[in-house]
């Protein structure tokens, strides 16, 4: 628990869309894995309708898992890797040690969610069941 | 203090040495000064995002320079809300110098760092700094009383 709360979980998106908002939401235990994808349609997922281009690069803290570790949302536009780079090499400038930082793209389930959002919910919720095994969960 | 640009090889370069006192405040600069900069027209793509260390400034002030490229909008965000986040967003000011050089520096930076034409454009670029070099005062100048480092 001690080890696992120096833990940051970033999910990172485009922007556009809920596929950020929506694992940060399976992992913190907002949404259960396990739901039918028709859930979307009975919640008001907090930062469901995306972000605007002003608000690319914004990280959002969104709460603590259970199990300790710090969960994130992050809108970064298509071209994600200059603003990872500087967010690690930030937080290093900042005192912290980036080891810890887990970046999860939940940018590949937009091509399954155009086609099926059962499939997207999917893909999604077993890329969160896998950040939270490989947290040690 | 960050001082941020585009490449982090031209005027956030200068910008820093402004701030540290290697090019002086007010009177004249030559462009063999600007070219003897270490740093300047040195950064390539894979610095961009690496915060670089130049000096500590009279009052302690770690003083870096960061190329962002064509994101500097959302990296800066992410500076700023990580900061935020840490608790360190007091201590940080970051400094965009890019709106106060002309077109003179980017045509010398292209020219030196993508089209490989080093020295044409190295010393263009140099030039062009020294005609933009009273706005990227102006600006450290201002950078410099926000921290209290600097009397007028």
């Amino acid at each position: 628990m001690k080890e696992r709360s120096r833990y940051k979980v970033i999910y990172h998106w485009s922007g556009s869309g809920l596929a950020g908002p929506l694992a940060a939401a399976m992992h913190l235990g907002f949404v259960s894995k396990d739901a039918e994808a028709s859930v979307l349609k009975k919640i008001n997922l907090p930062f469901g309708g995306g972000f605007t281009g002003q608000n690319r690069g914004s990280l959002l803290y969104l709460g603590r898992a259970e199990q300790g570790e710090e969960i994130y949302i992050l809108p970064r536009g298509r071209q994600p890797e200059l603003i990872i780079r500087t967010l690690q090499e930030t937080a290093s400038l900042f005192g912290d040690d980036p080891i810890y930082y887990r970046f999860i793209d939940c940018e590949p389930g937009k091509a399954v969610i155009a086609i099926n959002k059962r499939k997207f919910f999917t893909w999604l919720s077993q890329t969160v069941t896998q950040v939270e095994e490989g947290l040690g969960g | 203090m960050i001082y941020h640009c585009y490449g982090g090889a031209h005027s956030s370069v200068v910008a820093a040495h402004l701030h540290l006192g290697s090019i002086p405040l007010r009177g004249k600069v030559s462009a063999e000064q600007i070219l003897a900069l270490p740093e300047f027209d040195r950064a390539t793509a894979d610095d961009w995002g690496k915060p670089h260390l130049i000096g500590l400034d009279e009052l302690g002030n770690e003083v870096y320079i960061l190329g962002l490229g064509r994101q500097s909008a959302p990296c800066a965000r992410v500076i700023i809300s990580l900061g935020y986040r840490l608790g360190t967003s007091r201590k940080t000011m970051l400094v965009n110098t890019l709106p106060t050089i002309g077109v003179l520096t980017r045509i010398g930076g292209f020219s030196s760092r993508v089209l490989g034409f080093k020295n044409f454009g190295q010393n263009l670029a140099a030039q062009g700094i020294i005609t933009s070099l009273e706005g990227l005062r102006s600006l450290v100048i201002y950078t410099k009383k926000q921290v209290g480092g600097v009397e007028h």
